[in-house]
């Protein structure tokens, strides 16, 4: 059945999925409902990592303004809900509409640049939408006080609340993973591949690779809108945070550590990342840390630090995340359309110039510069 | 057909030592194996050339030589000194001047400045080296004040040569230099060359003109898939149309 | 027409800041191929390191020195130990020096904590001048005075030196400019180095006028400093000149003039941060190479 092929990967994979899907499910069954609060957060940071793996990780789009789309997914549905005063299911029709627009427009302007220009135009687009909504633009935002989502219906606020989320979290992410799963599976997620790859011979096969990179960002952009609502309605506020640069920072970790493009590898890297971000605030908080050398009590302190660190740790010594450390593991693998950290970095080395450029090795200190002028 | 024994540091040709030496030099682009362990020596004083197909790997043996590409495997001399795996400015400061096959004159500066860009302390002819030059290219003294931007391909071709030619250089690698000139420039540069062969210039040349390659070259050696498949002196290879064919494609 | 005056000499001052920052950044991306996301992080401890050497001696010049050098030697650091060994990455060196940046803005709040430090004001700078009908601060004549300064120190040394001749051609070809031998490594760190000072420099001028330091300035600057650049074109010295005066007077005339029109009054307070941003997006589309840029061919 072709849905099975597209969905491939290896058994062991599989089990292991099954089985920690399992775990999950039955998780509440263990655990008070106060205690469901973190996992519920990382599955929707899961859902924003998965997005971002989708652009950075198999689009091979560099963008340093993802957080665009969170922002305005929550801002969207606490505008529609508390100042329009919707009821939750056409506010997130509001939602996705302003998903589609905002990753269409932006899309479109932002992929005529490539590499650090595109980089460069996504932080600029993610710094723009901070400021609007800083400046309460059009009345909607309330500046720097945050709007509150209010008139959600009573299942997802009241007591059970916790409970309900949980699940509709778990169900989304999974669905989301699923979906992404097979599309990048599909022929249409294989010619992704190939743009990604070499965009030039792409293009003369016939493909077009602005449309496709646009699919992938505009698909992209219209699930973190949409998993930026969740957030919104799960944490009942939002505020100009969620445009900033600390959400970026967290998803690039997230993918790093995981490993890009193995979709799994990004909800494992979110959990890791939340789960961090938790337990090192329960720790700044404990007594026993002001016994701690100073630097030690700072960095514990200061969980961005950390991340800084971490972030940068990674990227020297461990590029391809945990997704690539399992792969190396394994002995046989199908053709793998989803490329690691490294292979991304190949890939922009090669389509950025036509004469050969220096490939690898300490020894030559020529940089991969836009290439030669003139 | 004679094969080269190269890199033993005995050249075939006679009493000259060899100066430059590759061993089984194998270089990889991005993933492709281009050379497939290359070994040819160069003579001193005399013009080796390195004939061979497009797409032969003529232009990545001398990129691997100067270090832009890295080697593999294998080995580079020059003299006692170890080149492979060095970075290209020691390449350069052991006395190797490059003039690449796009030129890459710098654009943005005068012909002069490109002149006394490429000085090196030490071994620079100083103001006598790039008066020499400008004797030797004319245009270039016309132009001296000029934007290497602005020059047309031949005198941009004449300034990477003479950017060569400003220090005292031990060997000097030279890619297709008539590649996109006219017949005319390419006359001037074959008495340039001639002249470089007066005064006992070590060069290796890679060329696809034939009848230029046999005007100034003494010695040639065919790449062909990353290979060296044959070497000689020049003449033998006039008397060799079966070689020719095969590998040059003529 | 007073207020033309003042809007415009606050334009030019903060287009001199912004070209204290941006001439390095421009300098490093065309010789090293490197957009130094960090680069604002520099800016952030020239202010830091202004304020606290000032704090303790009261001298503003040694901590204008101290700034200066304590940038190139932080740069000088992340250079050799963190830009070197990714040369041959240019997807790793955008993602590092993001992390850089968050690692040294960090630092900053782990040191001097996480609101602002607010230094004692300064006698001499801190004076109005009264000229004609209008009055500027007088230190807006001084940062004026510096961006010239810095302007033609290293054009001087662009254009007459051959460290300058190196660093032109190295802009275009740094591999030709290595095959000439000379030692590019030494060169890229010299460059990157004096990126750093110039930008920590700017941050130890910018805090007196503001008379506050606090650690969200890094990512501000970063922005605008960005923007410049690429207005001037990457890798062009005069083009982040030019680019400079632009934004700097634009950031000043825009939110002034906007706000007198109807109904656009909540804009303005944004409107400085929105137009150079509707600029930046304007000129990627349109002329990707900037104002004085070379063409380039796209890529990386």
């Amino acid at each position: 059945m072709r849905t099975r092929r597209y969905l491939e990967g290896t058994r062991p994979g599989w089990t292991v999925g099954a089985a920690v899907l399992l775990l999950l499910l039955l998780l509440p069954a263990a655990l008070p409902v106060a205690q469901l609060t973190l996992p519920t957060d990382v599955f929707v940071f899961a859902l924003f990592a998965l997005t971002y793996d989708l652009i950075f990780g198999f689009a091979g789009l560099i963008s340093f303004g993802h957080a665009l789309f969170i922002g305005f997914g929550g801002y969207a549905l606490a505008a529609a809900m508390t100042n329009y005063g919707m009821p939750l299911w056409p506010a997130l029709g509001v939602v996705l509409l302003v998903g589609i627009a905002v990753s269409a427009v932006t899309g479109v302007l932002a992929l005529r640049t490539r590499g650090v220009y595109f980089a460069m135009v996504t932080l600029a687009f993610a710094q723009a939408a901070f400021y609007l909504a800083e400046s309460n633009i059009g009345n909607l935002t309330n500046g720097e006080n945050g709007l509150s989502v209010n008139g959600a219906p009573e299942w997802l606020v009241g007591p059970t609340s916790g409970l309900h989320f949980y699940y509709v979290a778990l169900a989304s992410l999974v669905a989301v993973f699923l979906l992404l799963r097979v599309f990048v599976r599909s022929p249409a997620g294989r010619v992704w591949q190939a743009v990604r790859e070499n965009e030039h011979r792409a293009q003369m096969i016939g493909y077009n690779p602005f449309a496709f990179k646009l699919l992938a960002y505009v698909i992209s952009g219209t699930i973190a809108t949409l998993a930026g609502a969740l957030y919104a309605l799960y944490v009942g506020t939002v505020s100009t945070s969620l445009f900033s640069a600390d959400t970026t920072i967290r998803l690039l970790l997230m993918v790093i550590i995981g490993g890009t493009g193995s979709l799994w590898g990004a909800m494992l890297g979110a959990a890791i990342v939340r789960y961090l971000d938790h337990y090192l605030t329960v720790l700044a908080n404990a007594g026993w840390i002001n016994n701690l050398p100073n630097w030690l009590h700072q960095t514990i302190g200061q969980p961005l630090l950390l991340f800084g660190i971490i972030y940068l740790l990674l990227i020297y010594f461990f590029p391809q995340g945990i997704a690539g450390l399992v792969q190396r593991l394994q002995p046989v693998r199908s053709a793998e359309p989803a490329p690691g950290l490294a292979q991304l970095e190949a890939e922009a080395a090669a389509t950025g110039t036509d004469s050969l450029e220096p490939s690898g090795g300490d020894t030559t200190i020529a940089p991969v510069n836009p290439p030669t002028r003139g | 057909m004679t094969a080269l024994r190269a890199a033993s540091g005995v050249s075939v040709a006679g009493s000259r030592s060899s100066l430059l030496a590759l061993a089984d030099v194998h270089t990889y682009i991005a993933g492709s194996h281009i050379l497939q362990g290359v070994s040819l020596d160069v003579t001193e004083g005399e013009t080796t050339v390195l004939l061979g197909r497009n797409g032969a790997g003529k232009s990545t043996t001398l990129r691997t030589i100067m270090g832009i590409l890295p080697p593999a495997r294998g080995s580079i001399t020059l003299g006692e000194v170890k080149l492979d795996g060095k970075p290209p400015y020691f390449v350069a400061r052991q006395g190797i001047g490059f003039v690449p096959e796009d030129r890459d004159v710098f654009v943005s500066l005068t012909v002069e400045e490109n002149l006394k860009l490429a000085q090196r302390a030490g071994v620079s002819r100083g103001a006598a080296g790039i008066e020499h030059v400008y004797s030797l290219f004319s245009d270039l003294r016309v132009a001296r004040g000029r934007s290497a931007g602005a020059m047309s391909g031949g005198q941009q071709q004449m300034l990477a040569i003479a950017r060569a030619m400003v220090n005292r250089n031990r060997v000097i690698l030279i890619d297709e230099p008539t590649k996109g000139l006219a017949p005319v420039i390419v006359q001037e540069l074959q008495s340039i060359f001639r002249s470089l062969r007066d005064e006992g210039e070590t060069i290796l040349l890679v060329e696809q003109n034939l009848e230029f390659a046999q005007a100034v070259g003494h010695r040639f050696f065919v790449l062909d898939e990353g290979r060296i498949v044959h070497g000689g002196p020049m003449d033998e290879l006039a008397r060799d149309s079966e070689l020719l064919r095969r590998y040059i494609g003529v | 027409m007073s207020t033309f005056l003042t809007l415009t000499i606050a334009g030019i001052s903060l287009a001199a800041l912004y070209f204290m920052v941006s001439a390095g950044l421009s300098l490093i991306f065309g010789l090293m191929g490197v957009l130094n996301f960090a680069h604002g992080a520099f800016f952030l401890w020239g202010a830091y390191v202004w304020y606290q050497v000032f704090s303790q001696t009261g001298n503003f010049w040694v901590a204008l020195l101290a700034a200066l050098a304590a940038g190139a030697a932080i740069g000088g650091i992340v250079e050799v130990i963190f830009i070197r060994p990714i040369y041959q990455r240019p997807l790793s060196q955008i993602l590092v020096t993001l992390g850089l940046a968050l690692v040294l803005t960090q630092l900053v709040i782990a040191v001097w904590g996480v609101n602002a430090e607010y230094p004692a004001d300064i006698p001499g700078l801190s004076r109005t001048l009264y000229l004609g009908s209008f009055y500027v601060p007088s230190y807006d004549f001084f940062i004026i005075g510096s961006g010239l300064v810095v302007l033609i120190l290293v054009w001087s040394l662009l254009r007459f030196t051959r460290i300058g001749l190196i660093v032109r051609a190295g802009v275009e070809n740094p591999t030709m400019v290595s095959a000439l031998g000379i030692n590019v490594r030494l060169v890229f760190l010299g460059v990157f180095s004096l990126g750093s000072a110039l930008a920590a420099l700017g941050g130890a001028i910018y805090t007196p006028y503001v008379h506050q330091a606090t650690p969200d300035m890094g990512q501000s600057i970063l922005l605008s400093a960005i923007i410049v650049v690429v207005l001037g074109g990457l890798g062009s010295y005069l083009g982040s000149a030019l680019g400079a005066l632009i934004i700097g007077l634009a950031q000043n005339y825009v939110p002034y003039y906007t706000a007198q029109i109807h109904g656009l009054e909540t804009v303005s307070a944004s409107a400085a941060s929105l137009i150079s941003l509707v600029i930046l997006v304007v000129i990627l589309l349109l002329r990707p190479q900037g104002l004085m840029g070379i063409k380039l061919e796209g890529g990386l």
